[in-house]
């Protein structure tokens, strides 16, 4: 169960960090047309990945009995860049001390 | 008489359910809105079928922006080239960079108008435009707002087609937009042109692109969230009193 949401966490950080500062800058900052159909791909998988991530933050934040504050950060870490690693690495943690 | 006490927690249960229901709408909303703004994009994907040509001054006036339905419509006219210009880097078939033939059309008596009218040779002496009036028959297009090339003050080269970049070029007020020939002729004999793609303009939903359909799942899945986080705050309270009772025995 940590295994499979330090996964997600860490794919959905880096599918993030991707979107952020590859895809958006190409599509809105350069005007390259070859270079924004090579990154049109990002934006999807990062769609399809989020709602994996949630579904993973909420299954490994109710078998660790978070509280609600604790799972809604969790389930907002995969929409910012970095703010799922810290996630990953708090429940890693986490599961080492307990 | 309602307690105190239970008057507060029911106004917090009100406040509380009031929340959720509005989050639960926006985010149901947001996706109603992901989803049409698909179905606007499939709409706007659909073939163009072309129209028999119509009369430019049907469709448009000088000096007048384009209405909506004008831009793509096969349109015919006559008038008298009296400008030329290069417009390059353009897009032609095949998503290549093209240099383009470009001139002003004056129509007598009403305005003019940017004529796309051939792709330009890459070698050797340009074609001259010609000098009696000439019968057009194109696909009218809405102007370009972004410059295709490096902005530059060389008179004859156009950075876009826009008729804002030939305001001084004419007397006569200008039309919005610009043609691309498909048939030219004088005095009925057709012109030998190296023709431009004239595919019809594709419109897009403006931010549509990282707004992928999948968005919709995700909009959807929060207003689930919403809806199942109050329950397992009551479970986990329960469970928590449960534990406690359990370690006190």
């Amino acid at each position: 169960m940590l295994i499979r949401f330090r996964f997600m966490a860490i794919f959905a950080g880096v599918m993030s960090l991707l979107l952020w500062f590859v895809d958006l800058p190409t599509m809105y900052i350069l005007n390259n047309e070859n270079w924004q159909s090579h990154v049109k791909w990002i934006p999807i998988v990062h769609g399809y990945v989020y709602p994996f991530y949630v579904f993973t933050a909420i299954h490994y934040s109710v078998r660790a009995r978070y509280d609600i504050k604790k799972m809604i950060f969790f389930i907002l870490a995969g929409t910012l860049p970095v703010a799922s690693f810290i996630a990953e690495r708090r429940a890693f943690r986490e599961s080492h001390q307990s | 008489m309602v307690p105190r006490v239970n008057r507060s927690k029911l106004q917090k249960s009100i406040s509380r359910a009031l929340a959720a229901a509005l989050l639960i709408s926006i985010f149901i909303g947001l996706g109603i809105w992901q989803l049409q703004r698909a179905a606007d994009l499939q709409e706007l994907q659909k073939p163009v079928i072309d129209k028999p040509a119509i009369s430019l001054l049907d469709i448009a006036k000088p000096g007048v922006a384009l209405s909506g339905s004008a831009p793509n419509q096969i349109v015919k006219f006559f008038g008298s080239y009296v400008a030329s210009f290069i417009a390059p880097n353009q897009l032609g078939r095949g998503n290549t960079r093209e240099s383009w033939e470009v001139g002003i059309v004056e129509i007598p008596n009403s305005g003019a108008i940017l004529v796309a009218r051939e792709i330009s040779a890459t070698s050797g002496p340009r074609n001259p435009l010609p000098s009696e009036p000439t019968a057009i028959v194109g696909r009218l297009m809405p102007h370009q707002n972004e410059d295709r090339a490096v902005f530059t003050n060389e008179v004859n080269v156009l950075s876009r087609l826009d008729s804002a970049l030939i305001a001084d070029k004419t007397n006569l007020p200008i039309f919005d937009g610009f043609v691309i020939v498909q048939t030219e002729a004088i005095s009925g004999i057709e012109s030998s042109l190296k023709l431009i793609s004239s595919e019809p303009a594709r419109s897009t939903v403006p931010g549509y692109y990282w707004q992928h359909i999948s968005y919709v799942v995700i909009w959807w899945l929060m207003a689930g969230v919403v809806v199942f986080l109050p329950f397992y705050q009551k479970f986990k309270k329960n469970e928590d009193s449960e534990i406690e009772l359990r370690s006190r025995n």
